[in-house]
Formats: structure tokens, C-alpha cells, sequence
């Protein structure tokens, strides 16, 4: 079949940004270039689209194509910014039991056919039928986690839950780290997370105060010029793709706000 | 060694980094209200990958029945389809109390029993007569005999058991990796964990108290060996041990000492 991309974008907990995540990454992909969808699977609690600022253009949705009212063309969203970007939104009226995994293998199908080279999932929280219906289809895992006992132990629930259903080598991206904190040990760090999860790193996002105001105006950060979450998304996708990128160094504010506070402290 | 803060418990020695569960924090296994005299009923083990259940000497068999039924009724996932063998000791059994026995294991707890020990001729024929393997003695394992029957089947596991997954052997259990916190490896024998032991773990879980559990790194949430449960302190782990460490049973209690 086709040598795409699926990768679902999970956590078991909620909260933890997965799908923040998904809009990110999926604009970052699409900004290199990339052919992309992306899949809203929580069905009856939809948010990808208001992340995305797509929510005014939804007239069709994924149970429609799945119960043949339109056709999956109809119902996938291009994105206003990203042209090669398309959103296939999740119902707001129904639930999960409005979709099963066979629906799900056959929707990623006709994706791929259209030439969708990448197909991003955004998983529901939880371990029931929505997060069968996400990960039904995938090839690939994204396990999204905080630096928080809870977040984490759910992250390891959803690992052993991937290995039963065959999604070997999920991919761990920490977010929402405080360096700060992790430096005065008030924060589990990434290296703790990743000793009890032990599965690879693929990266770590800051917590950044200008992903609220993104979230809230519906323009993913990654566009936002100089947000310090924005570039760590950027280079999760450019890792994605198989690029070798160094983890950003994450001292508050970086080098130059350092460099500037060296400054002003001298003066 | 002496010196490592974490090993100068208040009971003193180098015991425990777990404290001994107290009655109203036991929370799980019903098996624990058994009554005393219930518990020496008879005796269990893990043994040949299966069971060996002990009648012992001093009990009357009515009294061994009593105790034996009511100890698998309440752990019968574990039990069912496990090898057994019964140590009947020196009793002299009626043809038919013997039979109704090995039916009623067979009728009701899925239970194959395999062997016979008994030092009564008459009662190694009558096993014999029903097809099961019938010794004096508890048999040594001799050096040509075949080892995977004589050495107790362990299970071995490559890779890290998560959050929510339960992992059981009959026998021993062998974990090639970590436990994760919210997961629960059981075993009859004795369990050892190549990595770290956060979840819980349970060995002897047929009532063994000779089981032991050891780890590289010892850090689980609870410690259960046969019907004695141990849990991680209040307030947080101690610091992480240098060595490996094992959790055996001494005086009717876990102790957690350097493997």
C-alpha cells in the first residue's frame, strides 16, 4: 500500500495538549511542504477546529462522510493559512460509538488515495472506543505527557495499551516543562519521565504563556514569530521527518535573555 | 553498608524500607481474614511449575478438607488448571475419600492433580489405579532425570510491564525490565526483576512464605509474599539503593535486606 504516514497523537490523560500538539505539528509539516490531514477522532468533544480557527467553515464532519451524507471531499477543511493542510473535523452531536475502528481503517485509506502523505490523529482522552477508533488506523504513536506523576502514569498505561494493539516504538514528547522548577525539584524531570516510560524522546515543549492567547485567537503557535513553544514544535516536526535537530536549550528565556539580564545586572 | 541511612529502620538491623502493613490498611486479598488454624490446614507451594499441597500430620482430614476448599475457593483464578501434586503423608485413605477428593478438584477447581506423595503402599496403588504418578517421597531431582520436569518452570519476561497490566506464573517469575507503578506481577514461587520494581508485586502467592522478591532497584508500592502484605512508606520512597535488594519473610513479617 501506500508508504504515508499515520500517526496518532495520544496521552490516556486529558489536558496534557494533545491537541495542541496535533495543530502544531501539523502546521509545521505543512509549512515544509508536506501534504497533510489532519483527523479530529474526539468525537462529540471537538476542539481541533478551534484550535485551528476552522471551526466557522465546518458544514460536514466525519460521522457525515462515515454515513455516506457527503463525500469525504466535502468534508475536509482547508486550512485559510496552509493550503496543502486540510482538517477533517469530529462531530460535535454524537459520540465515540458514531465511528468504529473498521470506518476509521477505510476513511485513512481514502486519504492516503487522495495523496495525504501525512495524516495526523487527534486521540481522545481515555483508553475506551475513542482511543480504538484513533489508533485503529495508525502506523505510528506520539505519546504526549506532562512532567506530572498522573500524566505519566497514564502515558505508561497507553504504551502497554499500544503494544496489544501492535504500535510498537511510540514516541515521547514532554509538555509543558518548567526548567525553572525542574531545577529546584519542584518538577519531575524529562529524564525521569523517560526512565520510567523508557521509550525515545522526540521532544520537549516549553511552557509557554503564548500558547493560551494562541489557542484562544485560533492560530496555532508555530506562527507566532520568536514563541519559544512555536520552535519546539517546529523542530518535533523537522525530527518527524527524520532530520537529526539538537534539543533547544531550554533555560528560561534562552541564551539571549541571558545574555541581555548579564547586561542589565552590569549596569 | 551499615552506615547507608536508609537501611537504620526504626526496628533496627538492616531491615526494612517498608513498613509492615497494619490490619485496617490491608486492603486487598480476602484471603488474609482467613482464621489462624485455617491457614495450617494444610500447607501450599509452588512446586514443578504447579502446586504441591501438604496435609499435614496433625491435622484431622476433615479439618485439611475444610481449610483446603475454602483456601481455593477464594483464590480460584490462580488455581485453575494448575499441576497438582498432594503430600498425603503417612495417612492410610478409604479407596473412596481419595476419589471424591480428586473429583471434587477436578469437578470444581479445574485442578489436575498429577502426583501422589504418601509413605502408605495401599495409597500409592490406589493413585496408581487412577492413572497419577505415586512417590514415598518427595522426589529429589536426580542429575539424569529430565530437568524440565524436575526444576520448577519459571516465567520469563523480556520488557518493561506497564500501568494496568497484570502478569502471573505458576511457578517462578522472571522480569527482564521494569515494573511500572499501577502494574502487578503474582507468582507461586519467587519473583525477580531485572530493573525497577515500582508496581506491586505478590510471590508465593499459593502461600509460600519462603517466596521471595528481589530487584535491582526496590521501589514498589506494595510487597506481598504468601498472606503478609508490606507497603512503601507514607511520604515518599527513601533514596535509591546502591545494590539489589530482596524482600524474604523472617518472623512472620517482610523484611526488605541487600540481595
Amino acid at each position: 500500500m501506500s508508504n504515508g504516514r499515520v500517526i496518532v497523537i495520544t496521552s490516556g490523560k486529558g489536558g496534557v495538549g494533545k491537541t495542541t500538539t496535533t495543530a502544531n505539528l501539523g502546521m509545521a509539516l505543512a509549512a515544509m511542504g508536506e501534504k497533510i490531514a489532519l483527523i479530529d477522532a474526539d468525537i462529540g468533544l471537538r476542539n481541533l477546529d478551534l484550535i485551528l480557527g476552522l471551526e466557522n467553515r465546518i458544514v460536514y464532519d466525519i460521522v457525515d462522510v462515515v454515513e455516506g451524507r457527503c463525500k469525504l471531499r466535502q468534508a475536509l477543511i482547508k486550512d485559510k493559512r496552509m493550503p496543502n493542510l486540510v482538517l477533517l473535523p469530529a462531530a460535535q452531536t454524537r459520540d465515540k460509538s458514531a465511528v468504529n475502528p473498521d470506518q476509521m481503517r477505510q476513511l485513512i485509506a481514502d486519504l492516503q488515495e487522495d495523496g495525504y502523505v501525512y495524516i495526523l490523529i487527534d486521540c481522545p482522552a481515555g483508553i475506551e472506543q475513542g482511543f480504538r477508533n484513533a489508533t485503529a488506523g495508525a502506523t505510528e504513536a506520539i505519546i504526549v505527557t506532562n512532567p506530572e506523576v498522573s500524566a505519566v502514569r497514564d502515558a505508561d498505561r497507553i504504551v502497554g495499551l499500544l503494544e496489544a494493539e501492535d504500535l510498537r516504538n511510540p514516541r515521547l514528547v514532554v509538555n509543558r516543562l518548567r526548567p525553572h522548577l525542574v531545577k529546584n525539584e519542584t518538577m519531575m524531570s524529562v529524564e525521569d519521565v523517560q526512565e520510567i516510560l523508557s521509550i525515545p524522546l522526540l521532544g520537549i515543549v516549553p511552557d509557554d504563556e503564548a500558547i493560551i492567547n494562541s489557542t484562544n485567537r485560533g492560530e496555532p503557535v508555530i506562527l507566532q514569530d520568536g514563541a519559544r513553544a512555536g520552535q519546539a514544535y517546529r523542530n518535533i516536526a523537522r525530527r518527524i521527518k527524520g532530520e537529526e535537530v539538537p534539543l533547544m536549550d531550554l533555560e528560561e528565556g534562552g541564551f539571549f535573555s541571558r545574555l541581555r539580564r548579564l547586561f542589565a545586572g552590569a549596569r | 553498608m551499615l552506615d547507608e541511612p536508609r537501611l537504620e529502620s526504626p526496628d533496627g538491623g538492616l531491615t526494612s524500607t517498608l513498613e509492615a502493613a497494619t490490619d485496617e490498611s490491608r486492603t486487598s486479598p480476602e484471603r488474609l481474614e482467613a482464621p489462624l488454624d485455617l491457614r495450617n490446614a494444610v500447607r501450599f507451594k509452588g512446586w514443578r511449575g504447579g502446586l504441591l499441597v501438604t496435609f499435614p500430620a496433625e491435622v484431622d482430614w476433615e479439618g485439611s478438607l475444610d481449610g483446603l476448599f475454602e483456601r481455593m475457593a477464594q483464590a480460584r483464578d490462580f488455581w485453575e488448571g494448575a499441576p497438582c501434586t498432594l503430600d498425603l503423608g503417612a495417612r492410610q485413605l478409604a479407596p473412596e475419600a481419595l476419589a471424591a477428593l480428586l473429583d471434587k478438584l477436578a469437578a470444581d477447581f479445574d485442578l489436575a492433580v498429577v502426583g501422589v506423595i504418601s509413605s502408605d503402599e495401599p495409597t500409592r496403588q490406589l493413585a496408581l489405579r487412577r492413572g497419577i504418578e505415586a512417590h514415598g517421597d518427595v522426589p529429589v531431582p536426580t542429575s539424569k532425570g529430565t530437568a524440565a520436569e524436575e526444576v520448577p518452570v519459571a516465567r520469563y519476561l523480556k520488557g518493561t510491564v506497564r500501568s494496568g497490566m497484570v502478569v502471573e506464573a505458576p511457578g517462578h517469575l522472571v522480569v527482564l525490565g521494569d515494573v511500572n507503578a499501577g502494574a502487578e506481577v503474582r507468582a507461586g514461587g519467587d519473583i525477580v526483576v531485572f530493573g525497577t520494581l515500582r508496581g506491586v508485586a505478590h510471590a508465593g502467592a499459593a502461600g509460600d512464605l519462603d517466596a521471595r522478591i528481589q530487584a535491582l532497584n526496590l521501589r514498589p508500592t506494595q510487597l506481598r509474599i504468601g498472606d503478609l502484605i508490606a507497603r512503601a512508606p507514607d511520604g515518599g520512597q527513601p533514596p535509591l539503593s546502591k545494590f539489589p535488594e530482596k524482600a524474604v519473610v523472617e518472623d512472620g513479617e517482610i523484611h526488605v535486606v541487600p540481595a
